[in-house]
């Protein structure tokens, strides 16, 4: 292996996708990825692995394949359906990955490739958008949302023996939100208590780490403004607290209509703070 | 090789050297919070440069790179123009005037990566103007190396607002403009133009505002552009990042009216003194 392959795979990008219904399976990916020391990114372009959690059904197989053909050479893809299976499925990721004439043929198999809209339904699978959700919206030329249909992929229910997963869940979502909201530097920190937690790590004990961030979110003029201006309407802020802080009152989840009039541009955001809190559903 | 093509040459080193150490801040700031080893995470940079380099190259890249070589090429230009060791290797009658050619520059690398994009960093610009107008105003040359030297006491005293706005429009504002384009080599030279942005604008801060460079002056001004560098880095973490047309309205609306402000104050200062 050459210098260069040998220090690519120190940090290897992976795009982790999961599949309805295996939350707690991509968030276990998740984790044994970061404790790698490798990273977790949001867009096929700049992963060098796929990392599918779960079965792939025919109804989301062309999806995972259309993000697969996004994904420049050198990569690799792996598919687990259970946490046992990650170690492995990481280790073997990474030989291919540094395997530079395995990638060199791949490359010259592989057609170069040529940036396309996306599959329907991939948008079904990315980070930090419901895993399964479709949405079809009209949206006018002032780039407001006019109309939506909402769809919902079939998911299985998933066998993890995590106990009281919808904290974790809560605090996973919340994360996402504020990724989507421009805060990653926030979002990391509740990366961490999900990555302790699922290591082992007693809740109870990462409470005040979690806290630290909602007294954060709190107190943030910049993150509160921003919020009010990129989705009016919508209470972002109040759902993220929700979702931190579940001993606090509780926040009705909005109807997806209310995404209706709202900027296009803000989709992400509003539909991560539209969907049912972890355990109400 | 003449005195001002080597001072050139050291600068530019200097840039990339302390824009690796921005990406490497960064890289260790998000591993401390994972938990990664401050060790390995500071590979993280190196680590990235390598995927961009054996990435194969997409259909159509081409321009994408042309896009990220010119993104570098204007912090360069930023800091080709400044008064680093000894006279800048870009000055002439144009002055510091090259600080607008590399603004032009950025925003034609930006324009190639993302035309929507292009004018929400254009709103960036008239505050950026306002506060280089700041030296020239106060000591009334266009000369870099004139407006270092005729600083007893830097400009930046009077005038710690124009500061602010130098670092905070060339240095956080236009690098949240430009959109990521993924691996390879346009992603090698956008993220390496990203990382040395900050540094190119804490040195036209440092120099011009605070009076430190030239002969003999490169270590204070080295220590404040690390420190300058670093502060930018933290406070980007603590704020959101803007959609671009917040950002824009940012500038217009905040940083824009405080630049004038700024300027009115030291031109009335100019006037008043004797």
């Amino acid at each position: 292996m050459g210098l260069i392959a040998a220090l690519a795979v120190l940090r290897v990008a992976v795009l982790v996708v999961e599949l309805p219904g295996r939350p707690l399976l991509r968030l276990r990916a998740e984790a044994a990825v970061r404790a790698r020391g490798w990273t977790v990114v949001s867009r096929p372009e700049d992963a060098d692995l796929v990392l599918v959690c779960g079965t792939p059904r025919p109804e989301v197989a062309a999806a995972v394949d259309d993000l697969w053909s996004r994904v420049p050479v050198p990569r690799a893809r792996r598919t687990v359906r259970t946490a046992e299976q990650l170690p492995d499925a990481l280790d073997s990721a990474a030989r291919v990955l540094a395997d530079t004439a395995l990638q060199r043929r791949t490359a010259a198999e592989a057609p170069p490739l040529v940036r396309a809209a996306a599959a329907p339904g991939a948008c079904a699978l990315a980070r930090d958008w419901p895993a399964g959700l479709l949405l079809d919206c009209a949206v006018d030329r002032a780039g407001r949302i006019t109309a939506v249909g909402e769809r919902r992929l079939p998911a299985e229910p998933e066998d993890d023996p995590l106990p009281d997963p919808a904290v974790l869940l809560a605090i996973a979502d919340a994360a996402g939100l504020l990724r989507l909201a421009g805060l990653p530097a926030l979002a990391l920190r509740l990366d961490r208590v999900v990555d302790l937690a699922l290591g082992g790590r007693d809740l109870g004990a990462l409470r005040p780490r979690v806290r630290r961030v909602a007294a954060a979110v709190r107190r943030s003029a910049s993150l509160a403004r921003l919020l009010r201006h990129d989705t009016p309407g919508v209470d972002v802020r109040a759902r993220l607290l929700a979702l931190l802080e579940p001993e606090g009152d509780a926040v009705a989840t909005p109807s997806k209509r209310r995404l209706i009039g709202r900027p296009a541009a803000a989709l992400p955001l509003l539909v991560a703070a539209t969907e049912p809190v972890p355990g109400d559903a | 090789m003449p005195d001002a093509v080597l001072t050139g040459v050291l600068a530019a080193g200097a840039l990339l050297v302390l824009g690796l150490g921005v990406a490497a801040l960064r890289a260790v700031l998000d591993g401390v919070r994972l938990g990664v080893p401050a060790s390995i995470a500071v590979l993280g940079p190196a680590a990235d440069a390598a995927r961009c380099l054996r990435t194969r190259p997409s259909r159509g890249a081409a321009r994408p790179t042309v896009a990220g070589a010119l993104l570098l090429a204007s912090a360069l230009v930023r800091v080709l123009a400044l008064p680093v060791l000894a006279a800048p290797l870009l000055g002439g009658p144009l002055g510091i005037g090259w600080l607008v050619v590399a603004d032009a520059v950025w925003l034609l690398g930006l324009g190639l990566l993302d035309r929507r994009r292009l004018l929400p960093a254009l709103a960036v610009e008239p505050a950026l103007l306002l506060a280089l107008a700041v030296p020239v105003v106060s000591t009334g040359s266009l000369d870099a190396t004139r407006i270092v030297q005729a600083q007893s006491l830097p400009v930046g005293i009077a005038a710690p607002v124009a500061v602010v706005v130098l670092l905070v429009a060339a240095g956080a504002l236009l690098p949240e403009a430009v959109p990521r384009p993924g691996r390879g080599p346009a992603g090698l030279l956008v993220s390496a133009a990203l990382a040395a942005q900050p540094v190119a604008a804490a040195a036209t801060a440092a120099v011009l505002l605070l009076g430190l460079g030239g002969p003999g002056g490169a270590l204070p001004l080295a220590a404040v552009v690390i420190v300058l560098g670093a502060l930018l880095v933290l406070l980007q973490r603590r704020f959101p990042v803007p959609r671009p047309r917040r950002l824009a309205g940012f500038a217009l609306a905040v940083l824009l009216p405080l630049a004038a402000v700024q300027l009115a104050v030291v031109v009335a200062l100019a006037l008043l003194a004797p």
